[in-house]
């Protein structure tokens, strides 16, 4: 059996085929589950120190929330139909009520390839800054 | 660099991406883009709202994740004792 400690570095780093939006030179984070829901996820950059995203999965805050993705846009995971995992970025730079979701362009994960990437979606109605707040 | 095109004329940039003038109604032109799955295209102003998004986004301070977790725990409470 694996070390354990040993298997979490290598097991949940990702690889990201296309930026996140902004941050160009980042192509490796690993990601890590922030409680014990599975509901809050850090992505954190390997190659710049302090560099973190927090992810959600949209379920339990925007249960209707299912875009559809086209193939073409997650092409270059080669995910192989392989099911793909879909978590939201949130924006918490102050209070909770204040906290957003970003539907718009969320991260999708092929989580045995190991690749990731940042969808826009074309459906241009869904918000950049959904409130978290009001969802529950 | 500038060039002048007509409705169905395109223009191509590095071999592989070519930008048609599909229609011209107005003050609004249809353009047509044709480019490797590996080139992201986007409209600039949504390409900056992105951007700055992501930006705001990356690394909050330990204190406002503390407070996110507190409420993702919270949330689920209520959902089993709703009176609470």
């Amino acid at each position: 059996m694996l070390d354990a400690t040993e298997e979490t570095a290598r097991g949940n780093i990702v690889e990201f085929v296309s930026p996140i939006l902004g941050f160009a030179d980042e192509t490796s984070f690993a990601l890590a589950p922030l409680e014990e829901s599975g509901t809050l996820w850090s992505l954190t950059s390997t190659q710049t120190p302090g560099l973190t995203f927090v992810l959600a999965s949209p379920g339990p805050f925007f249960p209707d929330y299912a875009p559809a993705i086209e193939e073409s846009a997650v092409a270059g995971l080669s995910a192989n139909g392989e099911e793909l995992a879909l978590l939201v970025i949130l924006t918490v730079s102050g209070p909770i009520r204040t906290a957003t979701a970003n539907l718009m362009a969320p991260i999708v994960l092929a989580p045995n390839q190991h690749r990731g990437l940042q969808v826009v979606l074309a459906d241009e109605t869904l918000p950049l800054r959904a409130p978290l707040d009001s969802a529950g | 660099m500038i060039l002048t095109r007509r409705v169905g004329e395109s223009v191509v940039i590095d071999n592989n991406i070519i930008v048609t003038v599909v229609e011209v109604r107005g003050d609004a032109v249809r353009i047509g883009i044709d480019a490797p799955r590996s080139v992201d295209v986007h409209r600039e102003e949504v390409y900056r709202e992105l951007q700055e998004a992501n930006r705001q986004a990356a690394s909050p301070d330990s204190e406002a994740i503390e407070e996110l977790k507190t409420f993702v725990a919270g949330s689920s409470e209520s959902d089993t004792d709703p009176v609470t």
